[in-house]
């Protein structure tokens, strides 16, 4: 009876259990094959009910699904061009393949038994019962395949990146697949990143991780500009601040090797025994911050303690900074007469012989020898007509590896502050010697009558002078320097690591230089300001040693009444002249200073005209 | 999941099936050839006598949903056809479930989707195994009957018509809220793309299974089955919920979490916001989908993440919870769980409940931490009382000092005054190693500032502003939100052209129209010293506590204090003046110039004491004890908004009891006090008048009938009736406040009248 209803010719289910065990692994069976438009499709010709047709197809999926990964994983398997973490890749998805087979095996067996006893029934094997199985399979397949589109053109740790992007999935079965992947596939990543953070080490054969190095780059520059970080391949699921973490400690580790010459600790601190892997990113953050902190610590320890870092900033402030003051006093004395002679008669052995003789008979001779042997004297390039003032310059010497730190673009800079002082000195230097002889001679130039007047004026612009140079100096020493060291000193006892170190020396140098008015970028105006007051302080100067050798020599004429008027008149309207220059350009400075977006320098501005003298000269312009 | 097959083979198909009407066949074959297609139908597979009413392929995602409905060979026998219809729903089940879990695991549904899905799956798996056991049966078996069938299948067909309207709920309820939020477009104008609306996902989604738990908690099955769904989807929440108490992070891709963060609002705007935005606004609770058994807990739950984050702001990193350090810090007492007003069973299906312990502890941890970190590590104490020295002058003697170096600059009108001149002089008497100021580490702190606006017009336009309708103060939460982007530049002229500033002026002029000064004019030059005031950097955690609001009172308190202590000046000066002069000092022969004398000198008496009584009332008898009242109170607070709200209850007492919120007893006290500062600038002219009179004496003796005389003494005699005038109505309005407002008010009626001497006067 039942085999009216069993259409007789219908295919038994036997033989579509064999068929669909092979569409499993991918191969055509008798009555399913492979379509070009990578679907499958049923023999039409076979005697198939609609409902067998329906639960076949739903079958097939999983044989569709595997050939796409295994696809995938064939034509790579053996293409090195994919890197590391591609072939981790492969290898991942063929572990989970291999799973799969497994499977496919333990089901052909109950195939293959029913086949042999002809009885569906009994073995209890069908169709359905067959899909209900492989649900599990088909939700592996689905992930694999939907990874494999995903990371075809993905590598390193953008390929990571990609696979982790999918643990954003609530679904617990998901998670712990992706997971698990991700575990495999990160597994050279993990094993690159070891080696850089214990080692300083990168093998990279395939540029997949993070960070990059030009090998090309000499030892010099090591720190600056040997590595970079590669942002496309530093995976999501390190963070940017990680990240340079991990970049920081590699490069440290390689800092000390090459440069502080201490290889032994860093094999010695090789960790053998941390294996980092995919997992646990709060313990990886941990292990990473530790070594971190270690590493730096280490770096900052060779360079304070071996290298005398702290010593070396002390001295620059001491010496090219004019924070010495004995030292600079004497050496100023010593030169000033020998600097005042045009450029190209100075000679070089003659200054360093100066300079050692400076340096003995003031305080700095107990200061270290060795940085007392950095200590040099410079002359800038010659050019014609320049006096010895022009082209002088203290030096200070830097090698490897504190040339990090100092950089040629610093030591430039701190040259250009020590012109500046200096020039600043030598004024103040100049005024004073002025000033003296002006008192020294007072009572005899009083002898001359007309003459009376003239050492009154010159005693009022002097004393204005003298104020401007010497609150000027007070400024930079005081408020600038002495200020923006102690921001140094605190800097860099509490920073971590040698990156916020040179940031902090950075900033400090900035710091001073836009404060004196010596970076190039905003404030030219009023550093040509300055240059032209201090000029114009160098001219009057001059103009009141004219009126010195002047007056004397009317004295030694004897004829106190009779004074040669035109001479007289010549220097007198100069000194004038020079003088009002001068009020000008306080004046215009102030005015500019009053305005200035920094509070220091409004100080400044108060402090010039603490009695508002200037501004009613302005009034009165 | 399903490739669309070739139409042409399956229209083929059913040509052939249809040869065979099932009809024609015998009963017991009808009821196999059923059984076999109910197999298949209930695995979502057309069979031969069942198919499908609406194709699969052409309906929409959210079409899918509905599940695909199956109808029966109308040939049937027809109670064959009955029972196998009952069955038949199970088929329309499983295709609404397989397309939601399709539709449902994709990304941006979320977290707490997903797992509801994986859920779902495993209770599907357990479905396609009930139907390969059922087939087995069939086929082993030829007793196996369409009623057994039903038998075995129905106790899984109560469960899927459970998912199923539970789907459903959640499709209804998306789809209510897609609508609403188009007419919001429309209304709008811009285009949002295409979200998932917040009630379906996350929090709103664990809402729609708490509810229907409970409603549903009847039936034993149905309420295991969401014990079960819910236990799987609450999974990932806790997980979040977890990391915020604990860390403070929100790891949240989806939006689902009941807390929002804001990433706009930085905590560098909290130094010169007014209203404290940061504190308010990073992170928010969205109240719409926090799930009901976390709503008791919502408000704690988003204070520990916070103060985590504030912490974590403040560059330090925040440890994990240690169970030992937990338990010092919560001591052994359990949580108090009888204030929740739901079931248990939620709580067991959720993690066993352990989130409710770990939320108060994670709370409590979160709380001390930042209070320590207040307290001990940014001394927050310490810096409120040097807040105190500079702005309440406790301890001041470095003022005194700075008034005097700055006397000259403080006479310019304020639009002169040179502030970089104030301010070094300021540093230069703070490190004056002789003051009280320099051992005070905070000192580098304070900044001079030049307010443009007198202090009693600002207190004025202040309290119209709070009095006003409510309509007022939206426009002012509006400027208040415009003010972000203007920054500090806008601090008083927030309140310029508003209307209450002109009504203001205008009742002013009124009532002194007829006095000779013009103090209301707000048009009248404002000098350096009514527009000092003080500023005070604050950094980040403490800008919390100290905001640009607090800041601001302190200012307000500052300058009312600097003013009292400018006329108490002025007044001595004119007392300098009168007892050194000459002829105020001689006794002159004429008794009328010696009664007018006497008088001058007894008004001169009387506005010093008042000036004086009243500085004493707000240094000895407000800021002080309300000062111990704070510290006492910090000293043993316990959470870190107890800080925050203690602080500014503090401020106000303060503003209160120093009579600044109250209109009408500021306008008096301000009349009071600027008719003693007119009266000491009037001091030369009385003087010069005083020196004609005495002129006068001496070359006539007789009774003096001079305009000059007559003018002074008109003068002073409207000075003498205002002053008594105000003073009179300033004490009655205190003894009608102090029932009102504050019996504090009744110490300064006492300190003002202390021997009646105005009351009987």
């Amino acid at each position: 009876q039942l085999a009216i209803l069993e259409n007789n010719n219908e295919i038994s289910e036997i033989l579509l259990l064999r068929d669909i065990v092979f569409i499993f692994q991918g191969i055509d069976g008798q009555y399913i094959k492979y379509n070009k438009n990578s679907s499958y499709i049923i023999d039409p010709k076979a005697e198939i009910s609609r409902s067998t047709r329906g639960i076949l197809h739903r079958l097939t999926e999983l044989g569709r699904l595997f050939r796409h990964v295994n696809d995938f994983v064939c034509t790579n398997v053996n293409d090195t061009s994919i890197g590391l973490v591609g072939q981790a890749f492969c290898y991942a998805l063929q572990r989970e393949l291999t799973e799969y087979y497994k499977f496919i095996a333990v089901l052909e067996a109950q195939v293959t038994k029913v086949t042999d006893s002809q009885q569906v029934e009994h073995s209890g094997l069908s169709l359905k019962r067959v899909l209900a199985w492989t649900q599990e399979s088909l939700l592996n397949l689905r992930m694999m395949s939907e990874l494999v589109d995903c990371c075809k053109q993905k590598r390193g740790g953008a390929l990571v990146s990609t696979i982790y992007n999918y643990t954003n999935h609530g679904d617990p079965f998901i998670q712990q697949f992706i997971n698990n992947m991700l575990e495999e596939v990160s597994r050279p990543f993990f094993e690159m990143l070891q080696r850089w953070v214990y080692g300083g080490e990168l093998e990279d054969p395939f540029e997949e991780f993070f960070v990059a190095c030009d090998p090309n780059v000499e030892e010099e520059d090591l720190w600056q500009s040997k590595y970079t970080i590669r942002p496309d391949m530093q995976p999501t699921f390190i963070s940017p601040l990680l990240a340079k973490k991990i970049f920081a400690i590699g490069k440290s580790l390689n800092f000390i090797r090459y440069s502080c010459h201490d290889n032994d600790w860093v094999i010695t601190n090789a960790g053998a025994d941390k294996v980092l892997k995919y997992g646990d990113i709060i313990a990886l953050e941990c292990s990473i911050d530790a070594t971190y902190t270690t590493t730096s610590q280490r770096l900052l320890n060779i360079l304070f303690t071996k290298y005398k870092l702290k010593e070396h900033f002390t001295a620059l402030k001491r010496y090219l900074l004019l924070g010495q003051g004995d030292f600079i006093q004497h050496l100023m004395a010593q030169l000033g007469p020998g600097l005042s002679k045009p450029a190209n008669t100075l000679y070089r052995h003659n200054l360093t012989g100066t300079l050692e003789s400076a340096i003995r008979a003031s305080n700095a001779q107990y200061d270290d020898p060795d940085i007392l042997r950095r200590l040099d004297v410079r002359l800038l390039e010659v050019s014609f007509g320049e006096a010895g003032w022009d082209v002088f310059s203290l030096d200070y010497h830097v090698d490897s590896p504190i040339n990090t730190i100092f950089t040629p673009h610093a030591m430039q800079q701190y040259l250009k502050l020590f012109n500046f002082l200096w020039r600043l000195k030598r004024v103040e230097h100049d005024l004073s010697s002025a000033w003296r002889r002006n008192m020294t001679n007072a009572r005899s130039l009083y002898q001359i009558e007309e003459l009376k007047k003239d050492i009154n004026t010159s005693r009022l612009v002097c004393s204005e002078m003298i104020h401007f140079t010497s609150q000027l100096q007070y400024y930079i020493l005081f408020e600038v320097i002495e200020c923006s060291w102690d921001e140094l000193v605190k800097d860099y006892t509490k920073s971590g690591d040698l990156d916020s170190l040179i940031e902090a020396h950075n900033k400090y140098l900035k710091n001073i230089t836009t404060k004196v008015f010596l970076d190039t970028s905003s404030n030219q105006s009023y550093h040509t300001r300055l240059l032209n007051i201090i000029q114009f302080i160098f001219q009057y100067k001059n103009g009141l040693d004219e009126l010195h050798n002047f007056s004397l020599k009317e004295i030694l004429r004897g004829d106190n009444a009779n004074i040669e008027r035109g001479q007289h008149k010549m220097i007198q309207e100069r000194l004038t002249e020079t003088a009002g220059l001068f009020k000008r350009e306080v004046i215009g400075l102030l005015v500019a200073l009053a305005n200035h977006h920094d509070t220091d320098l409004r100080f400044l501005s108060v402090r010039l005209d603490f009695n508002e003298f200037y501004r009613k000269g302005l009034i009165n312009l | 999941m399903s490739k669309p097959r070739p139409r042409s083979f399956s229209a083929r198909d059913n040509n052939n099936d249809k040869e065979l009407k099932i009809g024609s066949l015998p009963l017991h074959l009808q009821e196999y050839a059923i059984i076999e297609d109910l197999l298949f139908v209930m695995m979502g597979i057309d069979g031969k006598y069942i198919e499908a009413n609406n194709l699969s392929e052409d309906l929409t995602e959210d079409e899918k949903l509905d599940g695909i409905t199956y109808l029966v060979d109308g040939s049937l026998d027809s109670s064959l056809k009955d029972l196998t219809e009952r069955i038949l729903p199970l088929a329309t089940y499983y295709t609404s479930i397989n397309a939601f879990i399709t539709i449902h695991s994709k990304f941006e549904y979320g977290f707490v989707n997903h797992a509801l899905c994986a859920a779902m799956r495993e209770l599907l798996k357990e479905y396609l195994i009930l139907i390969t056991q059922l087939e087995h049966q069939f086929c082993s078996s030829s007793s196996f009957t369409l009623q057994k069938f039903w038998f075995y299948v129905h106790p899984t067909l109560h469960t899927m018509s459970n998912i199923y309207s539970l789907i459903m709920d959640i499709r209804n309820l998306a789809r209510d809220v897609m609508e609403e939020d188009i007419d919001m477009l429309i209304i709008d104008g811009f285009h949002r793309n295409n979200n998932i609306p917040q009630q379906i996902k996350g929090g709103g989604l664990l809402s729609i299974l708490i509810d229907r738990m409970t409603n549903l908690s009847g039936d034993l099955a149905t309420k295991k089955l969401y014990m079960y769904l819910l236990s799987k989807s609450s999974q990932p929440y806790v997980t979040m919920l977890n990391s915020w108490i604990h860390n403070g992070e929100i790891q949240d891709p989806y939006g689902e979490f009941m807390i929002q963060e804001r990433k706009g609002v930085k905590k560098e705007h909290l130094e010169e916001d007014f209203n404290d935005a940061y504190w308010e606004m990073r992170y928010t609770i969205n109240k719409d989908v926090v799930p009901p058994f976390l709503i008791p807990f919502k408000s704690k739950i988003l204070l520990a993440g916070k103060y985590l984050n504030v912490i974590r702001e403040c560059g330090i990193a925040i440890q994990g919870p240690q169970q030992q350090l937990m338990d010092d810090i919560v001591g052994k007492d359990s949580v108090d769980k009888t204030d929740f007003n739901f079931s248990n069973d939620i709580l067991a299906a959720m993690d066993d409940g352990k989130f409710v312990d770990s939320i108060e502890n994670a709370y409590k941890c979160a709380n001390r931490t930042l209070l320590d970190l207040l307290l001990k590590d940014q001394q927050l104490i310490a810096r409120l009382r040097s807040i105190k020295h500079y702005f309440f002058l406790d301890q001041s003697d470095f003022f005194t000092h700075f008034l005097d170096l700055a006397s000259v600059e403080l006479k310019k009108p304020s639009s002169q005054v040179s502030l970089t001149k104030l301010q070094s002089l300021l540093d230069l008497v703070l490190r004056n190693p002789s003051s009280v100021a320099h051992t005070d580490p905070f000192k580098e702190d304070v900044k001079v500032e030049m307010s443009n606006v007198r202090l009693v017009d600002q207190l004025l336009r202040i309290i119209n502003v709070e009095t006003g309708p409510v309509t007022r103060t939206n426009s002012m939460s509006e400027i208040f939100g415009a003010r972000k982007d203007i920054g500090r530049m806008g601090n008083e002229s927030e309140y310029e052209g508003s209307e209450d500033g002109s009504v203001i002026g205008g009742e002013r002029l009124g009532f002194a129209g007829g006095v000779v000064w013009n103090v209301g004019g707000n048009k009248q030059l404002l000098m350096g010293i009514d527009a000092l005031t003080l500023d005070y950097t604050v950094t980040f955690p403490l800008s919390l506590v100290i905001s640009r609001k607090a800041l601001t009172k302190y200012q307000l308190l500052f300058r009312h204090l600097l003013h009292l202590k400018y006329v108490e000046q002025l007044l001595c000066n004119t007392w300098t003046e009168h007892s050194k002069s000459f002829y105020w000092r001689r006794g002159s022969g004429h008794p009328t110039i010696e009664a007018w004398k006497s008088r001058v000198f007894a008004l001169r008496q009387n506005m010093l004491v008042f000036i004086q009584q009243f500085a004493y009332y707000i240094t000895n008898e407000v800021l002080e004890p309300q000062w111990r009242n704070l510290e006492a109170k910090l000293a043993k607070v316990s959470t870190v908004d107890q800080v925050l709200q203690y602080h500014s209850d503090f401020l106000d007492t303060c503003l209160k009891e120093c009579m600044l919120t109250n209109a009408k007893l500021l306008r008096t006290y301000s009349k009071l006090a600027s008719a003693c500062v007119l009266f000491s600038n009037t001091t030369e002219k009385f003087m010069k008048s005083l020196t004609i009179l005495e002129s006068q004496v001496e070359s006539v003796t007789d009774p003096l009938q001079t305009d000059t005389q007559d003018r002074t003494l008109q003068q002073f005699e409207k000075f003498e009736e205002y002053f008594i005038y105000h003073i009179k109505l300033l004490i009655e309005c205190l003894n009608f406040y102090s029932a009102t407002e504050t019996v504090q008010f009744l110490c300064l009626v006492v300190r003002l009248d202390y021997n009646l001497y105005f009351t009987n006067k």
